[in-house]
């Protein structure tokens, strides 16, 4: 049976794989945990929760690298592998991120900000169709224009290392900016008061904050 | 030997393109049977949708610029309005949602 790969933990920790039902591949500097995997099965909501959780179960133990869902492997033998190829890089990942958590901060357009495509009136000419687009493009500008303005105003309050801060801006016609932090777990109160207030302060977004989870957006497990 | 030319901003936007267009194919496609032709159907008109999406920008923006004279504008705003109602219309025959074209080209973006 094939193993599914859920996260990479120090060596000096794979003990915690008994703890949480999964089976731990040593390798020199680092471990893998996974779990068997019945390679036929599609990857369900219900799969992708469980993954979730897992790694969560994990990441409240122990520092680790969360792996991507669907991370599969042969066998213990191919997962040892490719510990073997990666421990250097996996260790040094693990030191710089394992103890850190990620916080996702959405900024979600309030009324006026979110794109209205439903109350544009359908063009009966060329030029009323283009001139619609015109209005469209213009607005997402506009958007764009605030959601950097947005960003910049969110990194000065976080205050955190730049590599630790990654986002987008307008990803979604209902979000003009997803961002995520990375933090450490005694730095989580106070930057989500701080996000708070800066909330308060924007009279065109709601901020929401959720996490904190294990580090997704930074470690490169696979 | 002839110095590589400066990349223009057309090139840029094209190369950019280009990278979204990449990943919107994926790596590879499900042949079931059952579901072939609906899925080759959705995967032609995600390109054929992001292909006009693409020309309406070039368009828009040429209109803004005054580069279209009026007759051009009416000309090439009504090949993209019959061409996205053609979209519309063949998605709806094989069943496909609007919506499934747009959030793949979106998730692209």
């Amino acid at each position: 049976m094939t193993l599914l790969l859920r996260a990479i933990v120090a060596a000096a920790d794979a003990g915690i794989a008994a703890d949480v039902g999964l089976r731990a591949v040593s390798g020199k500097s680092v471990a893998a945990l996974a779990s068997p995997w019945n390679g036929t099965s599609a990857a369900s909501e219900a799969e992708l929760l469980d993954h979730h959780r897992t790694v969560q179960a994990v990441f409240e133990h122990v520092p680790c690298l969360p792996a991507r869902f669907g991370s599969v492997f042969a066998d213990e033998e191919a997962i040892r592998a490719r510990l073997a190829e990666r421990d250097s890089d996996f260790a040094s990942q693990l030191a710089r991120l394992g103890h850190r958590c990620e916080l996702a901060i959405t900024c979600a357009w309030r009324g006026e900000g979110a794109i209205p495509p439903a109350v544009l009136a359908p063009a009966t000419t060329g030029r009323a169709y283009l001139e619609r687009g015109l209005q469209r493009s213009r607005g997402e500008r506009e958007r764009e224009g605030r959601a950097e303005e947005i960003v910049a105003h969110l990194l000065g309050e976080l205050a955190v290392e730049p590599a630790f801060v990654r986002h987008r801006t307008c990803p979604r016609p209902a979000v003009a900016v997803s961002m995520s932090a990375l933090v450490t777990r005694d730095e989580i109160d106070e930057i989500t008061s701080r996000l708070e207030r800066v909330g308060a302060q924007l009279p065109d977004v709601t901020i929401v904050v959720q996490g904190p989870w294990a580090p997704y957006t930074f470690a490169v497990s696979e | 030997m002839t110095p590589p030319a400066e990349t223009t901003p057309i090139e840029l936007e094209l190369r950019e393109e280009l990278a979204r267009l990449r990943a919107l194919l994926p790596e590879r496609i499900d042949l079931d049977p059952a579901d072939l032709e609906r899925g080759l159907a959705g995967l032609v008109l995600t390109l054929v949708e992001f292909l006009r999406q693409v020309l309406e920008r070039q368009a828009i923006r040429r209109m803004e610029g005054g580069t279209l004279s009026d007759d051009e504008v009416e000309r090439v705003g009504l090949a993209l309005m019959r061409l996205q109602e053609k979209i519309r219309e063949i998605a709806e025959q094989f069943g496909l949602d609007e919506d499934d074209i747009q959030l793949r080209i979106g998730a692209a973006s």
